[in-house]
């Protein structure tokens, strides 16, 4: 099988603008959420794998509270649904609602809806937040995973939180604090 | 060199005429530009990625200082310029091989680094089989491109892992298509190099990969898949008796060796009777499993149909036919004992087929394979049932002596030959 160099050439060119495309518009969604969004604190509850391809990161876990829904039968487990965020007395993100359209006003965040025990405790559904890793440098991660798990363990609910902004549905997470500090500078 | 000395001597002995020193000098000439050549594409393989991985730590080194727009410049400028050079090979030097290797190997990793940079630096969160599916759709017109063995190999480790961890239709669809494009790429190949070293991996790698990949079709009816593998590996062993592959050593044929070895391991198994006995009760309800059956017995049928002589050769091997007992027993067996005495009588077969083979062809290796199969498959049994220790040992004592014997018997008619 030939195929003509001219036609193979084309179809490179076409190739890689394909594959530079991909992570150029990665880059392109996240920067215009960071530019333009609305910053959110999620507080953090208490966990430093290795993720084989990405290096060391903290993994967050977020106090979750589910939403009380009217009918857990309108939804099924796994399905992408909207959910509206606000902020709380405190300063702090609460998930507060969920749709099955694109909200008209407000933010909100696309995720996928869990139903625990249907229909014996409660109507509620839960979720899980879309940024439970943020990256760091690998000798100071583990420093940064110690103060995040001390923090974590006060009762003191201001100890540690991280800092989202969101944008039409779109998310970045931009830092995590620990004790008043960002973990970036925790070394 | 040698070679050309010795030529040299001879021609002025009178041995070989003028003409035939030439042709010889001509020939070995040749060769060393074969060989030098295929040592450049090693090298430029080694090469390309050994600088793939020294950028990552040189920049990785004083990630923690650099901006983001820095970042994100080292994340995409590596795959831009790997991509600029593919283009410039591509115009002026389509017919380099190594660097059609090279680039296609560098570019392959240059993708899945930049999408994980990118990844790292804005902190998304993507399932690592995702991940793995975009790198798969972004590098796969890279082998059509290149016509790179690398890129075949470096997509078959990708998308059997992808398979592996997600699992799902989509998945399994994906990595078929993607095994479909790899194979014709092999058998283009096959057809112009049957002897390149890049066929010879082939036979290895693409056999270990179909066997792990199978895995992913479980659903709930395992004991289907079982005899799945048993058709897999069936396949493989017809396919390495094939005109083109049947002349090759062992370690150039690992679709020989593999679908031996699966099958013998497999058999083994289901001569436990506690293990024939679940084998034997499988479920008939619809699964993934029916598919993978269903997807084997189709190249195993193209195989035997269109492969002239491929028959004659396979009556020979008793291990390539041993799946039609098995699947017998799968199927119509309903007892355990029975299942367990054709599979162990099949076992003994093949071992005593061996001996006798081996002892005809005056073949060391085939005897004490055929040795080593009888030998396992008594070993099995004594976990089976409480045997007398004396019978044991008895058992042992004549397996120990046949082997010795046999050798023996062996070695002399080859010395008597020599003679």
């Amino acid at each position: 099988m030939k195929i003509n160099k001219k036609t193979i050439l084309i179809l490179f060119i076409f190739v890689a603008i394909v594959q530079l495309a991909v992570p150029i518009s990665m880059i392109y969604k996240k920067e215009s959420v960071s530019k333009g969004g609305e910053i959110y604190k999620f507080q953090t509850r208490p966990i430093d794998p290795y993720d084989p391809f990405r290096g060391k990161y903290i993994t967050l876990n977020f106090d979750r509270k589910p939403i009380e829904v009217e009918n857990t039968e309108e939804w099924e487990n796994g399905e992408m649904a909207f959910f509206t965020i606000k902020e709380d007395s405190l300063g702090y993100a609460e998930v507060n609602g969920i749709s099955k359209s694109r909200p008209e006003n407000g933010d909100f965040l696309k995720m996928k809806v869990y139903i625990y025990h249907r229909g014996t405790i409660g109507k509620t559904i839960s979720y899980t937040l879309p940024f439970d890793r943020f990256y760091m440098n690998e000798n100071e991660a583990l420093n940064a995973e110690i103060e995040y798990e001390k923090a974590n363990i006060n009762s003191n609910k201001e100890n540690a939180y991280a800092v989202v902004k969101i944008l039409d549905g779109e998310h970045v997470l931009e830092d995590v604090i620990i004790g008043g500090v960002s973990a970036k500078d925790l070394k | 060199m040698k070679i050309f000395n010795q030529l040299h001597e001879l021609q002025n002995q009178g041995v070989i005429t003028p003409e035939t020193a030439l042709d010889i000098s001509n020939y070995y000439k040749s060769k060393n530009k074969e060989s030098s050549s295929r040592l450049t594409v090693i090298y430029s393989v080694i090469g390309s990625i050994l600088i793939g991985l020294g950028l990552i730590l040189l920049f990785a080194h004083n990630w923690d200082e650099m901006s983001k727009i820095a970042k994100t410049i080292v994340a995409i400028a590596p795959l831009a310029i790997t991509q600029i050079s593919g283009g410039y090979f591509i115009y002026k030097k389509p017919d380099n091989l190594a660097a059609r290797e090279g680039i296609g190997s560098l570019l392959f990793i240059c993708i899945g680094l930049s999408i994980s940079m990118v990844s790292q630096i804005y902190n998304i969160v993507g399932s690592l089989d995702s991940f793995m599916q975009i790198w798969l759709f972004l590098t796969l017109p890279l082998l059509l491109i290149f016509r790179s063995s690398m890129v075949a190999f470096l997509a078959t480790i990708i998308s059997t892992s992808y398979v592996i961890l997600d699992g799902d239709v989509l998945s399994i669809i994906i990595y078929m298509v993607t095994l479909v494009l790899i194979l014709t790429h092999f058998r283009f190949l096959n057809k112009k190099e049957p002897n390149s070293n890049y066929i010879n991996l082939a036979s290895w790698i693409i056999p270990s990969a179909l066997s792990i990949g199978l895995c992913a079709f479980e659903q709930s009816n395992d004991e289907l898949l079982f005899l799945s593998y048993f058709w897999l590996f069936t396949l493989f062993i017809w396919i390495g008796n094939s005109k083109s592959w049947k002349d090759k050593s062992n370690v150039r044929n690992g679709l020989k060796l593999i679908g031996s070895l699966g099958i013998l391991v497999m058999l083994t198994m289901i001569s436990f009777h506690e293990v024939a006995d679940e084998f034997i009760t499988y479920k008939m309800d619809f699964g993934q499993e029916w598919v993978s059956l269903f997807l084997i017995s189709i190249p195993l049928l193209l195989v035997i149909i269109l492969k002239k002589g491929l028959f004659s050769e396979l009556k020979k091997d008793q291990l390539s036919m041993a799946f039609i007992p098995v699947t017998f027993v799968f199927f119509f067996s309903q007892s355990e004992i029975i299942s367990a005495i054709i599979v162990n009588a099949l076992i003994l077969i093949i071992g005593i087929q061996k001996v006798l083979l081996g002892l005809r062809n005056n073949r060391l290796g085939q005897l004490n394979i055929g040795l080593l199969i009888i030998s396992i498959l008594v070993s099995c049994r004594f976990f089976d049932y409480q045997m007398d220790l004396l019978l044991r040992g008895i058992v042992f004592l004549a397996l120990g002596l046949g082997f010795l014997l046999s050798n023996l018997k062996i070695i002399k008619t080859r010395k008597n030959e020599n003679q």
